[in-house]
């Protein structure tokens, strides 16, 4: 490389306000097209896992029920699951009934849950009297109630299948950041739910495992299918998020379809940058011509403006995060964004891009940049010194 | 004298047209020569050829009895670099930069000292007459002024052939007349071997070499 350094050839080639007018219009539209696209991204991503994170904070990280409904599980048999699995367990009577509050009623799932259940899942829910209710914000604030409210759960009896009413005063009010949730669970002591069943001691329908190891979700649930497999109770164990499983693939097949027609703000950028190039190449041609005239090597040229590309996708991409940040911070923190839970499932979204998804993209475009870069410097190094002095210089 | 430069069999062609055919042509260090024709007679192709700023169809052109066309770019780069001083018809100064850094540009190029540089400038610029041109910009010259800070950077690196196109093609009479005293004189004094090409046969009579071209042959 001649001596000619990188801050020298670039006030020579981008010395007038013109260029550095256009240099900045293309890193900002570059960066605006990446970041609309990491937007995007990040809203589905964030999307899935704030609704995972949601789920796992409200269910644990494995729910084992069994195909034959209820069963039996002793203390025994779960303290050494506990033990051999490096686990949190708690089983759980799940159930249905219909609450009837001070403005209206609905639909809830009943959840019989013991002491337990709090280790197993991030839910404060404290320790339940019989007579106590914990409910969550969406159904209280729908049935307008509040902590002390009287309120009546009707529940199928175990005898004479008839519902039976129920009374019972809200202890708490939760979130569980799931809006489906927050409006059809509700938790009663486990004891309860039993004696009202009149179920033997140690009988339930669903267990809620937290796994405390660190090895990845995929490892652990086949160590505690295995766990459960020598067990009796023919079971099935999912995954905390299955029981969404239909939502999150219609979302992930929402951002492929999205991805695919966002690739058109990409190729509009490009077209961006490509003009960007073009200009520079009409417009300082004769002193790049000129430059190599005085001996100035094409190598320095090709390494000087594969820099200058370079340093712009740098800029564009920084510009690009700074702009998800600003969005990602409106979007959470404006009033204007929340959301109707009942329609999103969440109350609101959040940008969470995943890292790898970014680089792709961020990688993506500066291979789109450097193609055209190679492609017109290929043009530059065809065309002779002579043809180029005399085109631009005459 | 030592032979600097000899031209062999040199073609060239623009997809159909022969601009130039068979060129021979012999130049010793220090020597003078002027190249004369009418205009697309092929007189500037010559010179861009033997610049290496363009190759040939066919022939040769030998520097110091290397042939500049076997060089590889980098090498014609350090060829037009350190050896060639070029003249165009345009001054071709950068606006952006001062008088000084455009007189620059061929040391910072090809690596050279320009503190060492730098005094020959002054030098130079002194003799010429526009030492007070240095600290300023191209647009606040007048042409002459212009095309004597371009022979000044032609000469910076004290090459051993100047080729000058046109040199005096958008002066007026008077200050091409001093622009082609200045070139000789300056050549001379450094014992620089010069190639002017020009359609003015008043500068060609001034000359003891002349070399006309038509339609891409010597012929005289």
């Amino acid at each position: 490389m001649s001596r000619l350094g990188f801050k020298q050839m670039k006030s020579v080639i981008l010395d007038d306000s013109s260029s550095k007018k256009f240099i900045w219009a293309t890193i900002i539209g570059l960066a605006f097209s990446l970041a609309v696209i990491i937007c995007t991204i990040g809203l589905m991503d964030g999307f899935e896992r704030t609704l995972k994170n949601s789920l796992k904070q409200s269910s644990g990280d494995f729910l084992v029920t069994s195909r034959n409904g209820y069963f039996q599980f002793l203390p025994e048999q779960i303290s050494l699951l506990k033990k051999n699995l490096h686990i949190h367990m708690s089983a759980v009577i799940k159930s249905e009934g219909f609450l009837s509050g001070r403005d209206g009623s609905h639909g809830v799932v009943v959840m019989g849950v013991n002491s337990q259940f709090g280790k197993v899942t991030d839910l404060e829910l404290g320790e339940l009297r019989e007579n106590e209710v914990v409910i969550g914000h969406a159904l209280a604030q729908k049935l307008d109630l509040s902590l002390g409210d009287n309120i009546q759960l009707a529940l199928i009896s175990g005898k004479d299948k008839l519902p039976h009413l129920i009374n019972f005063v809200v202890k708490k009010v939760i979130n569980h950041g799931v809006y489906d949730k927050d409006l059809r669970f509700l938790y009663i002591d486990e004891k309860k739910l039993r004696d009202h069943f009149n179920l033997r001691p140690f009988v339930y329908n669903l267990i809620v495992i937290k796994d405390l190891n660190s090895q990845g979700l995929i490892r652990a649930k086949m160590r505690v299918k295995q766990a459960f497999a020598a067990e009796k109770g023919d079971f099935v164990v999912k995954e905390f998020w299955e029981e969404f499983v239909s939502l999150i693939s219609s979302v992930k097949s929402e951002k492929m379809s999205i991805v695919s027609i966002l690739q058109i703000i990409v190729i509009v950028s490009i077209f961006n940058v490509a003009a960007f190039i073009f200009y520079i190449w009409e417009k300082k041609g004769k002193t790049l011509f000129l430059l190599r005239a005085l001996g100035f090597k094409f190598a320095g040229i090709r390494k000087f403006w594969r820099t200058i590309v370079l340093e712009m996708w740098i800029k564009s991409c920084f510009i690009s995060l700074v702009f998800v940040y600003i969005f990602n911070l409106v979007l959470t923190k404006t009033d204007i964004f929340l959301l109707p839970g009942d329609v999103y499932v969440l109350s609101r979204f959040s940008l969470k891009p995943d890292v790898w998804q970014v680089s792709f993209i961020f990688i993506l475009s500066l291979i789109w940049m450097l193609l055209l870069s190679h492609f017109s410097l290929r043009k530059l190094k065809q065309k002779t010194l002579i043809s180029g002095l005399r085109e631009d210089y005459t | 004298m030592k032979n600097l430069l000899k031209v062999n069999d040199l073609s060239k062609n623009f997809r159909t047209q022969k601009v130039l055919q068979g060129v021979g042509l012999e130049l010793d260090q220090g020597e003078h020569c002027v190249v004369t024709g009418q205009s697309g007679s092929g007189k500037s192709t010559l010179l861009y050829l033997i610049g290496g700023l363009d190759r040939p169809t066919s022939g040769e052109v030998c520097f110091e009895s290397h042939n500049i066309f076997d060089y590889t770019d980098e090498k014609l780069a350090v060829y037009r670099n350190k050896y060639l001083g070029f003249m165009f018809q345009f001054h071709f100064l950068l606006p952006s930069m001062t008088c000084l850094k455009n007189i620059l540009l061929p040391a910072q190029i090809g690596g050279v000292d320009q503190s060492r540089v730098t005094k020959k400038i002054k030098d130079f610029a002194k003799y010429l007459d526009v030492e007070h041109c240095l600290n300023k910009f191209p647009y606040q010259l007048s042409g002459g002024e212009q095309q004597r800070i371009n022979l000044i950077r032609s000469l910076s690196l004290s090459p051993k052939l100047l080729l000058c196109d046109e040199p005096t093609g958008n002066l007026d009479s008077a200050n091409s007349k001093k622009v082609i005293d200045l070139i000789v004189e300056v050549t001379k004094e450094l014992n620089c071997a010069l190639i002017l090409v020009t359609h003015s046969s008043k500068i060609a009579a001034r000359f003891e070499r002349k070399i006309t071209i038509e339609d891409g042959q010597i012929i005289s």
